[in-house]
């Protein structure tokens, strides 16, 4: 319990963390899943008061299987894929700071490149008389959303400490972007203290 | 920041992060000329095989004719079926556009080779006056079929029995109108082409909605009809305007199927005559190999 005390003591006078998490992703809007990784700093400002900076990026896809006969048409799979970079910058809120579990609520602004590519439409033509060419029987239709896009991020994590420098955490968090692939994501991540 | 604003801040983040939206499909684009194409022959392209993601919607449709990529020559249009001049002497690309409802848009580009296997030649007949023929070569997998038409109306020499116009140019481009008496035995060789024989053409020709134009267009690979009118009484009427046909079949003793074009439609169409009219012939033969 004294070395619990002392610890938390010791540990509410840290001035910064780094922070390496893991997250699975997913995109509601278009129902695509993948994996992100987000480096970010936090620098306390207060015992319950931080400002954090981050990046990161995700990979999600989709597939829509299809593969069936419309019309004498073979309708083919529908293949959505997103890549992104990200980078934020957060207040965070922090309870029970410098306990063994701590709980940290943050929320900011967030500048994004987006990459994404959905297929509209991807069908293989019926034969066709002798007087029809085509360069290709495959019909491929394809939306690309493609850029820098602003939104906002917040999310929670829980961070339970591991050691004197180390702490692990789990958390969720929301990042909506305006005009481009929003997502949800739960994350798992590590965090170096001093 | 209060932790209220920042859980109301996540709120809507999540909320605007969870909007379902439907899955983006566009329409399916497909069509097909509904008879080979020829060059500058009218043909239907038609694309109602495309259909929409959703059964419930509709599709607009519209054409890039001369496959350029610049411009559509058509508007958005609600009959997928439009009626064009094939620009293309052997191949080019004709582009197409469909769009549902939504506003998602597919584009098919598809080659369309035309068949020119032809060549023009004198005929060899036991008429006094000599007319071109044009042989159209046609390949099936078991055989070849060499379909030759006179390329010019056919020209008598004058007489009280039939009707030459009075000028040389005139005599060229018309021809003899006769009866059908003297129609149906010119030539040994050469016969009149009977109702299904010019059905067959008017077929090749792109159908009776779109034959009577593309018998008259003045191209090379075509037959290039001409207008001469028709003579009833004595003189020719509608001379520019229609031109009548004989073929070999007739309807009973006193009158026979006819070919009737003009100038102001571009149907063909059979028309019953009294033999005694004064018509226009060509005539035609073919080999199969």
């Amino acid at each position: 319990m004294a070395l619990m005390i002392g610890g938390g003591t010791l540990w509410s006078q840290e001035k910064a963390s780094l922070l390496f998490t893991g997250s699975y992703v997913h995109m509601p809007q278009y129902r695509m899943h993948g994996t992100g990784y987000t480096l970010s700093y936090q620098h306390n400002l207060r015992s319950w008061l931080s400002l954090e900076t981050g990046g990161g990026f995700i990979l999600a896809s989709r597939t829509i299987e299809r593969n069936q006969i419309v019309n004498n048409v073979m309708l083919l799979d529908l293949n959505y894929h997103h890549a992104a970079y990200n980078l934020y910058a957060a207040p965070v809120l922090k309870a029970g700071n410098g306990k063994a579990v701590s709980l940290d609520l943050f929320a900011g602004p967030v500048i994004t490149w987006q990459s994404n590519v959905f297929d509209l439409n991807h069908y293989e033509m019926p034969e066709s008389p002798g007087y029809i060419g085509r360069m290709t029987d495959i019909v491929y239709v394809n939306r690309v959303v493609e850029g820098t896009f602003f939104g906002g991020i917040a999310g929670c994590r829980v961070n339970v400490r591991t050691g004197e420098n180390w702490q692990v955490n789990l958390g969720v968090s929301a990042m909506g972007i305006i005009k481009a692939v929003s997502s949800v994501s739960a994350s798992i991540g590590v965090r170096y203290c001093w | 920041m209060k932790a209220k604003n920042i859980l109301l801040f996540l709120l809507a983040a999540a909320l605007m992060a969870s909007c379902e939206r439907e899955d983006m499909t566009s329409p399916v684009a497909m069509f097909h000329p509904q008879t080979p194409p020829r060059y500058m022959f009218k043909i239907n392209l038609d694309a109602s095989e495309s259909f929409p993601a959703k059964k419930t919607d509709w599709l607009e449709y519209r054409w890039d004719i001369n496959g350029d990529h610049l411009e559509w020559e058509t508007e958005w249009l609600g009959n997928p079926v439009v009626t064009v001049q094939f620009p293309f002497v052997y191949t080019g690309y004709v582009g197409l556009q469909v769009k549902d409802s939504n506003g998602n848009i597919t584009e098919l580009y598809q080659a369309l080779y035309a068949n020119n296997r032809y060549r023009i030649l004198d005929a060899w007949s036991d008429l006094e006056i000599d007319f071109r023929k044009i042989d159209y070569l046609l390949s099936y997998p078991d055989r070849q079929h060499t379909w030759t038409w006179a390329y010019d109306n056919i020209l008598l020499p004058d007489s009280e029995q039939w009707y030459n116009y009075s000028t040389s140019a005139e005599r060229a481009e018309y021809g003899t109108l006769m009866p059908w008496n003297v129609a149906d035995t010119l030539d040994k060789h050469y016969r009149l082409p009977s109702k299904a024989d010019w059905q067959e053409m008017i077929d090749y020709c792109g159908g009776a909605a779109l034959a009577g134009f593309n018998l008259q267009v003045r191209v090379e690979h075509g037959l290039q009809l001409t207008l001469p009118g028709l003579v009833t009484i004595e003189f020719p009427y509608n001379k520019g305007k229609e031109g009548y046909y004989w073929t070999g079949d007739e309807v009973d003793e006193e009158s026979a199927w006819a070919l009737k074009i003009s100038a102001d439609s571009d149907e063909a169409k059979f028309v019953i005559l009294d033999k005694s009219s004064l018509a226009s012939v060509r005539l035609m033969t073919e080999l199969f190999q």
